[in-house]
């Protein structure tokens, strides 16, 4: 990532410039990327530094001659939805598929060649232009007079309103079986002057406004008449540029182009189809034959053969996070942080490295170390020998912790790897058998992933679990993962974090406008939770994208939607 | 008076005197050459079984070792991606595998004998209902079955067991209820009515011995059926296979994304498992060669 395009590697920045900077489209601003898989999460970052062990990563993100109209884009995701309602989901393959039918009032600008793929740049969507900010609690968006809802039941083509984003918005907020709620908890009140306005006025001061109202999830408009129909588990309607055609459970969903779609001339593409191919194997073998035109997230390994086997497709790869270990902080033994630290020292992070990732890879924390403006492990001070491998060591906080020669036994739960590949279970199997040596009695508990995410990943489970980790587009993420105010645990607050230290600062960065004032709050976050060990994190990986050569005017994103495939076309 | 003579021993004509049960497994053997090879197979592979915690040299789980190195003299069958002793899991997976394989069999072979023995015996509408029941689980696919059964029940050592117990349990059922038929038939069941014996002891003291041959024939040869069962329910992920408890299944699928680039990830355990599955077969075709009294004395 050159440093012109690197939105954290810039000078600071006001608010207001942080603003004029995400109207322009063509900022290369970009940078904090976590794709995680599962949000459920997966993740990408900013390219990796050239490697001389590393095959030669040549991204192509090149266009070549004029727009081409027709023809239909192919591509793969590993899991079927649980369900297409983006009210009440929170799986990562849900933000794929919800980006090809459904609009938002801002989207990313990633998946054309001009930007990064981990950039986070928003540009409008269903806004007319990046919104209006009289002051730091009002967010004025004005949305596009040609927006009209999909020419299907039950809308046939009636124009979207403010209406329809209020509505929206609340839904995300309010609504019972909505998992979202805390994601837009910092919206006081929407509202409508008119068809066109919609005004988000905010409790306090919040920086990440707009990446809320564009992010992967929880940003979705879906119209009220379908969003409260039984069909909205398996349908979708919205104002995309893709109308939803089909919903075949472990097989594809398919669309076709939308015409009246208001961002002229896209789609360029009459159709897309994703197929549904949980197994990483046969995603890999699918592209190098040409069955599809796009496949994505593949590691090293899988990267390598590709590149020897299609020399020609293009490709991009980015480091990106790799996963975590969540534990009950809430409860013994693992309040004790002594225990947290044992886990984390007699994790052998490098010997994952050299099992799943070909040795590629550095050790992480909870700031992903891509981001130019986290802090590397290794700067993390005293806590940062909490990353080395050191079972004496371990054993000994242990003994500290619960008695010498004492020995802990605890469940691990995670999901199977048709999901997350088998990199995701490789990496909880290497760490149960390093931990059992210094004194772990382990049961390990896998579940197919749509029972994971639906009991585990809310927070369901007993002793430990681990899962890849969440996209990463807006720095308030941290609330999500690290926040207990008022005694309500944050969505993705898994291990049960409820420290009042970090509450304050947590409150303290989303209310900060300014980069580099926001960054040393993030800081000292980082140290408290190097020091805490409230999740146990293991290293970076790189994740590599490859497309069909014929598929112009593409690059991949680190962000799930897939809304970029509107700008792309196949030359014939 | 009449005469007295005393001829000596070996003046006597020979008497015909069955062989040993010692001297009879070896012409057994001799005459069923690879069932003999295959039932020493078995046995083997249930001592592994029984005795892998000794015979193994590394821990299953242990990862102490170099990564996806081919056999070798310190690593037999190689090590795979996790660093782990293929040899030493293949020894331990045992365990899970022919452990399941026999206790599934049991399971069946004890409900299908029962279902098979009234059925047979009180014949009628008994016989209708109990046989189109097992008609119905053999309409379904037994893989279908088993995984049908799991996604219920959480799948445990027993409910494994269970579940592949349950598709066993119509085909030796049906066997029972065949043989049944025709003994029950017989005079000495008749007599042994005649005489006030109530139905559970006739079942149990004068059907089910005569009816055991084929029992244990097909027991036999469903063990072989019952371990490729486990292990294409661990190859789903449906087994109870860990990373301490292997099972040769659960091997396979871990290993899958290596198997074109370093073979003997798969070779091993899959040689473990078409092993075991040949050799329960063919030991159950020769018992049953023997135990038939048609088929006795074929080649």
């Amino acid at each position: 990532m050159t440093r012109q395009h690197n939105y954290w590697l810039r000078k600071p920045f006001s608010r207001r410039t942080v603003l004029r900077g995400a109207a322009g489209t063509t900022v290369g601003a970009g940078a904090f990327a976590l794709v995680g898989c599962g949000n459920d999460d997966d993740d990408d970052q900013p390219p990796p530094a050239p490697d001389d062990d590393s095959p030669e990563a040549t991204p192509t993100p090149a266009v070549s001659g004029e727009p081409q109209h027709g023809g239909e884009l192919t591509w793969l995701i590993s899991a079927t939805p649980p369900t297409l309602d983006p009210y009440t989901q929170t799986s990562f393959v849900n933000a794929y598929v919800n980006g090809v039918s459904l609009s938002r009032l801002v989207r990313f600008a990633a998946g054309v060649p001009e930007v990064e793929p981990t950039d986070f740049t928003m540009e409008p969507d269903l806004a007319e232009t990046m919104p209006e900010t009289p002051d730091e609690l009002t967010w004025r968006f004005t949305l596009k007079e040609n927006a009209v809802f999909h020419d299907v039941e039950p809308t046939n083509g009636r124009a979207v309103t403010s209406e329809d984003v209020a509505y929206a918005i609340n839904r995300y907020k309010d609504f019972d079986e909505s998992v979202h709620r805390s994601l837009w908890a910092f919206v006081d009140n929407v509202e409508t002057p008119d068809e066109r306005t919609v005004v988000i006025h905010t409790r306090e001061p919040y920086a990440d406004t707009i990446q809320i109202a564009g992010g992967n999830l929880a940003s979705y408009i879906v119209p009220q008449e379908h969003a409260e129909s039984n069909e909205v588990a398996t349908r979708m309607v919205g104002s995309g540029p893709f109308i939803h055609e089909s919903f075949e459970t472990d097989n594809l969903l398919s669309w076709r182009r939308n015409p009246d779609f208001y961002d002229d001339p896209y789609p360029y593409v009459d159709s897309t189809t994703v197929f549904i191919v949980p197994d990483q194997t046969q995603r890999m073998e699918q592209f190098i034959s040409g069955a599809v035109d796009l496949t994505w997230i593949h590691l090293e390994e899988e990267r390598d053969r590709i590149l020897d086997a299609r020399p020609d497709a293009g490709f991009d790869s980015q480091p990106g996070i790799g996963g975590y270990i969540y534990l009950r902080t809430d409860r013994p033994p693992f309040n004790d942080k002594r225990v947290r630290q044992a886990i984390s020292m007699g994790i052998d992070r490098q010997r994952i490295r050299d099992a799943v990732s070909a040795g590629e890879g550095e050790n992480d924390q909870i700031v992903f170390v891509g981001y130019p403006f986290a802090t590397p492990v290794d700067q993390l001070g005293d806590a940062s020998r909490y990353w080395d491998y050191n079972p004496e060591e371990a054993r000994r906080l242990l003994d500290a912790a619960i008695g010498e020669g004492e020995t802990i036994s605890t469940t691990w739960d995670h999901a199977d790897a048709a999901i997350y590949q088998q990199a995701y279970v490789d990496t909880a199997t290497l760490s149960m058998a390093t931990l059992r040596e210094i004194g772990f009695d382990i049961e390990q508990r896998e579940a197919p992933y749509a029972q994971y995410i639906s009991t585990t990943y809310q927070g369901d489970y007993e002793g430990m679990g681990h899962s890849p980790r969440a996209v990463f587009y807006f720095m308030d993420y941290l609330t999500e993962r690290l926040s207990f105010a008022d005694g309500v645990r944050a969505r993705i607050n898994l291990s049960y974090v409820d420290d009042p230290r970090l509450e304050d600062l947590l409150v303290t960065q989303r209310q900060q406008f300014d980069f580099e004032e926001r960054i040393e709050t993030i800081r000292e976050i980082e140290q408290i939770c190097a020091e805490e060990q409230y999740e146990i994190y293991w290293s970076t990986q790189s994740r590599s994208y490859f497309w069909n050569p014929a598929v112009q005017n593409y690059r991949p994103t680190a962000w799930f939607p897939y809304t970029h495939l509107m700008k792309a076309w196949k030359e014939a | 008076m009449a005469e007295t003579t005393i001829q000596s021993a070996s003046s006597l004509p020979p008497v015909l005197t069955r062989p040993g049960r010692l001297a009879n497994l070896w012409q057994t053997s001799r005459r069923k050459p690879v069932g003999a090879i295959a039932g020493a197979i078995c046995l083997s592979l249930i001592a592994v079984a029984i005795f892998a915690d000794g015979i193994a040299p590394h821990a299953p789980d242990s990862i102490d070792h170099p990564r996806l190195v081919g056999p070798s003299l310190s690593h037999p069958f190689g090590t795979d991606n996790l660093f782990r002793d293929i040899f030493s899991r293949v020894l331990i997976g045992s365990q899970i595998s022919i452990g399941i394989g026999f206790a599934s069999v049991a399971i069946g072979t004890v409900a299908g004998t029962l279902m098979g023995l009234v059925a047979g015996y009180f014949a009628g509408k008994v016989d209708l209902v109990v046989a189109r029941v097992m008609d119905v689980i053999l309409g379904i696919p037994p893989l279908v079955l088993a995984i049908f059964f799991l996604t219920i029940w959480e799948p445990s050592f027993i409910s494994v067991s269970v579940a592949i117990g349950l598709i066993i349990t119509p085909t030796t059922a049906r066997i029972v209820r065949g043989s049944v038929l025709s003994i029950r038939t017989l005079q000495y069941i008749e007599a042994a009515e005649a005489i006030g014996n109530n139905s559970t002891r006739i079942m149990f003291r004068h059907v089910l011995p005569n009816v055991v041959a084929p029992i244990i024939v097909i027991a036999s040869i469903q063990i072989g059926n019952a371990i490729l069962a486990e292990a294409a329910l661990s190859f789903l992920g449906l087994g109870v296979a860990s990373d301490t408890a292997p099972s040769w299944g659960k091997m396979l699928q871990d290993s899958r994304q290596y198997w074109e680039t370093h073979w003997w990830v798969a070779v091993f355990p899959g040689a473990a498992i078409s092993l075991a599955v040949l050799s329960f077969n063919l030991f159950g075709d020769a018992l049953r060669d023997v135990l038939d009294p048609r088929l006795r004395g074929t080649a």
